[in-house]
């Protein structure tokens, strides 16, 4: 009995043992697995880069050893990002209905709530107490003689701001008006200003804000290009200079550095200017629009807009004769029209402040053509 | 020359053109609304709102601009082209006040309906506003900055996008 005792011990000891080190090696199993797949995806990414960076050669070597991992890893990855984009979508699109710039992550649910107060207790606690929309800053009782600002309605007020937006869309001054005082920052997001502006920039191509996104959140969000300032490019080749007559092994080559200007106006218009002179010459000689549109080296077009693309199409009449160098193959008597088309991009430092080409041509027409 | 006869909110009374007179909506409505008779000189249409050192300074722009073309009853507000760089040389010296008056003659072409001198003020005004910092236009006009920190941390927030970073 004893015997058989401990056999059955044994035996019992034995099964425990062997059912313990199964589950062991399901575990580890599964945690290989799931290293091996982090591996790949590593890899993968890796490539991707790599990719991007066109060292195709050093990304087909990662990718290789991906898929040697896991077979699947390019659907896993294309999944994934799949998933990243949509919370991404969804987020951003967030951030466009509540109606504020701020991109901050940590603010915006919490500023969400705060943004209807400000607006909303702003016009409560000006109602309520029967505030002028602004305070005089002078202690009460100093003599005065005249109005102060707060005398004169919010109609005119209004009247005001719209000439200080004025045809060039100078939102910048508006926006700086409404951080003077609460008053002021009601009359600044007066949806009526907003909206003229939407309409100025898009014509009839502006489907009409809702409550959630209002006219200036459209404003703000939808792609355009920025009116205050001027888009700059730097280009420059090099060309062979002339070889010396006594030194044949000298062969000098020259750097040629150019500038191009573009400055959009909200009209519609453009003034397009190429200069190799300094830089902040140029960028002056485009500050007055009045000075500007009389210069010839200053070319002037129009642009419209398709989805996040500028096109651009400028004319160049026929100088009568005062041009000094007359190309032969050109006559006289044609003009030459530029088409550009170019992405509006944001740079790290503002949206919408950088422009990269996507298509350029320009075609000689006869005069008479396009008069007609 | 038919005239008429204005009275200031301190009782001075001006004479002046009929035709200058009627730069004024409000004046314009009034003589036709009530009726009187333009022949009969002794009538006097009181403007409780303006002062005669206001007043003075209408009639003079009036008379300066009465043979200016009427705009348009249908160049209503959106249409028109804002701008505020075309102030005339002789505008610009006749609005060459200090600030109060300068809103007082807002508030009396408001009231008087003279359109081209309200465009013009305003105008002036926007051209003040125009590229300043906040705390510059309070400097300007002398406006108390009734924000909390908090929420004027907040509105500088809101208004960063049009700002470089």
């Amino acid at each position: 009995m004893e015997e058989s005792g401990s056999a059955e011990d044994d035996l019992k000891n034995f099964r425990n043992q062997w059912q313990r080190e199964i589950e062991e090696s399901q575990q580890r199993d599964e945690s290989s697995n799931e290293t091996r797949e982090k591996m790949a995806r590593k890899l993968f990414l890796e490539g991707i880069e790599l990719e991007r960076a066109r060292k195709y050669f050093e990304a087909v070597k990662l990718y290789r050893r991906a898929v040697q991992l896991e077979p699947n890893i390019e659907y896993k990855v294309y999944q994934a990002t799949l998933a990243e984009n949509e919370q991404k979508a969804a987020y951003s699109k967030n951030i466009a209905s509540s109606s504020k710039g701020s991109t901050e992550n940590t603010q915006i649910e919490n500023d969400d709530d705060d943004l209807e107060d400000l607006i909303d207790s702003f016009q409560k606690e000006l109602s309520l107490e029967n505030k002028p929309i602004c305070e005089s800053s002078y202690l009460p009782g100093t003599l005065r003689t005249g109005k102060h600002i707060s005398a004169l309605p919010v109609e005119v007020l209004l009247l005001i701001l719209k000439y200080v937006v004025s045809n060039d869309l100078d939102m910048k001054s508006l926006e700086r008006f409404g951080r003077v005082c609460k008053g002021f920052f009601l009359l600044s997001r007066d949806p009526e200003i907003w909206k003229l502006a939407c309409y100025k920039v898009w014509k009839n191509n502006v489907s009409p804000a809702t409550e959630s996104l209002t006219w200036r959140d459209i404003y703000i969000n939808r792609c355009r290009v920025l009116f205050d300032g001027c888009y700059i490019c730097k280009i420059n080749y090099q060309r062979l200079g002339e070889n010396s007559f006594q030194d044949q092994f000298y062969r000098p080559v020259q750097i040629v550095e150019y500038f191009r200007l573009i400055r959009f106006f909200a009209d519609g218009t453009l003034f397009m200017m190429t200069s190799a002179d300094e830089l902040q010459n140029s960028v002056n000689r485009l500050k007055n629009p009045k000075i500007a549109i009389q210069s010839r080296e200053i070319l002037k077009g129009n642009y419209h807009y398709q989805d996040n693309h500028v096109l651009i199409v400028i004319k160049k009449t026929p100088s009568n004769g005062t041009q000094k160098y007359k190309r032969k193959n050109v006559e006289n008597d044609s003009c030459l029209t530029f088409f550009m088309e170019l992405e509006i991009g944001d740079s790290p430092r503002r949206n919408f402040a950088k422009l990269s080409w996507k298509n350029y041509s320009s075609f000689f027409t006869e005069c008479n053509e396009c008069l007609q | 020359m038919q005239t008429i006869k204005l009275q200031s909110s301190d009782n001075e009374i001006f004479e002046c053109d009929l035709a200058v007179a009627k730069c004024s909506a409000t004046i314009r409505t009034m003589l036709e609304d009530l009726g009187i008779d333009e022949n009969s000189e002794d009538e006097v249409v009181p403007l409780p709102n303006v002062n005669s050192a206001i007043l003075r300074k209408v009639i003079q722009f009036c008379t300066y601009h009465k043979d200016d073309p009427v705009p348009s009853s249908t160049d209503d507000d959106e249409n028109k082209e804002k701008r505020t760089d075309d102030i005339t040389s002789w505008d610009a010296d006749f609005l060459k006040v200090d600030q109060g008056t300068l809103f007082e003659l807002i508030l009396a072409a408001n009231y008087l309906d003279i359109r081209s001198l309200l465009d013009v003020t305003c105008k002036t005004v926007a051209n003040m506003i125009k590229g300043k910092t906040p705390d510059e236009i309070r400097k300007t006009f002398n406006i108390k900055n009734d924000f909390t920190p908090a929420e004027e941390e907040q509105v500088r927030k809101e208004n960063t996008w049009c700002e470089e970073k």
